[in-house]
């Protein structure tokens, strides 16, 4: 295992292509966690009818490079703007923001940017130090244990369903029988396609994510008005000496990076749970184990430390039930494991036997582009970077415009769009 | 409430066409479909009640909102008409003019961007866009 280990991650460092999508990746994944409200799991979906037929490897490892930075550059807008990049990072607003009205909004961002590279490390140790454990588990699992598995997915709809369980059961259900369009696998007769050729396959897996999730968010932030009105940013003015303050903030409290780094991963491991639920817990640990509680709230570094490590390293958690037993770790999990299926890695347990050097790119990627956007965005003026994405990318037309284009190119056929158009 | 009608809606689209196919065929989406039509009635006449749902105030499309999806349909219809090249330009530069209130110059680099990313697509990733029903006719 050792071997493979290494070889893997001499592959990646000695193929100039490989560090070449990596920073790519690393690159597409800082802006799109910067946006607010655009996010990792929309930028994965964007990205993958363009990548769609592509040599898998390198690919998955791009997505994941992408998928795993977005959180960092998210903690940005938190911390500037006091509007969270993605979901999970509203946890670091608490402090982030008051401690950049303080005048401390680099301290905050270098306490961020060292926590989340750390959390990443940390969260890919976790994955690799399970490995060895996990292989034969995974291995006892026979079909039995599998459909166990697929009931207890099923089952998350009343984790996720929040207040209304009625309308997680509808939606559920909902979700089942669009997945009847197409050919009906026992008799061939052919479902709701009403003389469509394209609809024999059924829904197209990019069309319907697109569908389901970039154009209501849209709709959302097109409602919500332009992020980017707030000027406060323009008042925060800060040196590199205080992010190297921050930066070494993380290390005088290393016990709290290190146990919200474990807990995040373990949280992780179970699916449903997701970056938000890991964040706001080791922000509620960090504020129980803090012998002045009553700082958090107004500007506590350890608030930032504690929701930052924690979402990077559930990422390495996440990994291991999405790639060995197909259940996505987290809703960002879900959608790139949507994307391993379309690129032809199947997830299950023959990974553990047939492309364990598959499972060490994607361990080694997470930890390298973990340290790879943090030395970006130490390279990078936040605040400009972060100006700069919002004025280009701000009008949400503008981003179903791509949306639409990307899923009229998936397989293709711009039919999945408007029904008529000539095949590639 | 309006979600749930239209949820009870396409219940009974699916389930009505179910009963078209053949028995084997039939089966799946009846046996998801008719669950899917009783829970989303029920959630209807929840919502319905008195008490039982939104507030009589609260308008159920929000005027942001509606702008944004008479855009997307627009858009649909546009890009069906005149294809991605000339129709998400010319809709995307509309709305940032019509409904943004950007100025005329920002308006127009706005589709001139869109233009180029659409082109490059087409020209330099070699990606397949739809044309559109009307340059298709005139072509």
């Amino acid at each position: 295992m050792l071997e493979t280990s290494v070889s893997s991650l001499l592959g990646i460092f000695l193929s100039p292509h490989m560090m070449m999508l990596m920073t790519m990746g690393v690159s597409v994944g800082l802006f799109f966690g910067i946006m607010p409200g655009l996010g990792g799991k929309l930028g994965v979906i964007f990205l993958i009818p363009f990548v769609f037929g592509m040599d898998p490897i390198p690919v998955a490892v791009f997505l994941l490079a992408m998928h795993s930075v977005v959180h960092t550059s998210g903690a940005i807008p938190s911390i500037l703007f006091g509007i969270p990049g993605t979901g999970p990072d509203a946890a670091t607003i608490v402090d982030g923001y008051p401690m950049a009205q303080k005048g401390e909004a680099g301290r905050a961002l270098g306490a961020t940017l060292c926590a989340s590279g750390i959390g990443g490390v940390i969260g890919a140790l976790f994955l690799s130090l399970l490995m060895p454990f996990v292989g034969p588990i995974v291995l006892a699992f026979s079909p039995a244990e599998f459909f166990l598995l697929a009931v207890l997915g099923i089952t998350f709809i009343a984790a996720l369903s929040g207040d209304s369980l009625l309308k997680g059961l509808i939606v559920g259900l909902f979700g089942l029988i669009i997945a009847t369009v197409g050919l009906d696998p026992n008799s061939g007769e052919s479902r709701y396609t009403y003389g469509q050729l394209f609809l024999w396959d059924g829904i197209d897996p990019a069309t319907a994510v697109i569908a389901i999730f970039s154009i209501p968010e849209m709709i959302a932030l097109a409602a919500r008005g332009n992020l980017a009105d707030d000027d406060d940013a323009g008042g925060f003015r800060y040196t590199m000496r205080d992010v190297w303050e921050g930066c070494l903030d993380v290390f005088r409290h290393w016990g709290l990076t290190l146990r919200t780094s474990i807990i995040g991963a373990v949280i992780g491991l179970i699916p449903g749970l997701g970056g938000d639920v890991a964040s706001w817990l080791c922000y509620g640990h960090a504020v129980q184990s803090s012998k002045s509680p009553e700082r958090f709230g107004k500007g506590a570094v350890e608030g930032v430390i504690a929701p930052e490590t924690a979402n990077k390293s559930k990422e390495g958690g996440a990994l291991l039930p999405t790639l060995y037993f197909g259940i996505p770790g987290s809703s960002g999990m879900a959608i790139l494991l949507g994307a391993f299926v379309m690129l032809g890695i199947q997830p299950g347990p023959r990974l553990a036997t047939d492309q364990v050097d598959l499972v060490w790119a994607l361990i080694w990627t997470l930890a390298i582009a973990n340290i790879l956007a943090v030395l970006l965005l130490l390279a990078i003026p936040s605040s400009s970077c972060c100006r700069c994405s919002v004025a280009i990318w701000a009008p949400a037309p503008g981003r179903i415009s791509f949306s639409c284009s990307a899923s009229a190119h998936w397989a293709g056929y711009s039919r999945n769009m408007t029904g008529r158009g000539r095949p590639s | 409430m309006a979600t749930s009608l239209a949820m009870v809606m396409l219940f009974v689209f699916f389930v009505v066409q179910a009963f078209f196919f053949r028995h084997e065929a039939a089966m799946m989406p009846l046996l998801v479909g008719l669950p899917g039509f009783i829970l989303s009635l029920a959630q209807l006449i929840v919502e319905i009640r008195p008490h039982g749902g939104r507030n009589k105030d609260e308008p159920i499309i929000s005027g942001p909102e509606g702008t944004i999806i008479l855009w997307i349909a627009g858009f649909t219809l546009g890009v069906i008409a005149f294809g991605f090249v000339l129709g998400a330009p010319l809709l995307l530069a509309a709305y940032l003019y019509f409904v943004a209130g950007e100025r005329l110059s920002i308006s127009v680099l706005g589709g001139g961007l869109c233009v180029a990313v659409m082109l490059g697509l087409e020209r330099l990733l070699h990606i397949p866009l739809f044309e559109g029903l009307v340059i298709h006719h005139l072509l």
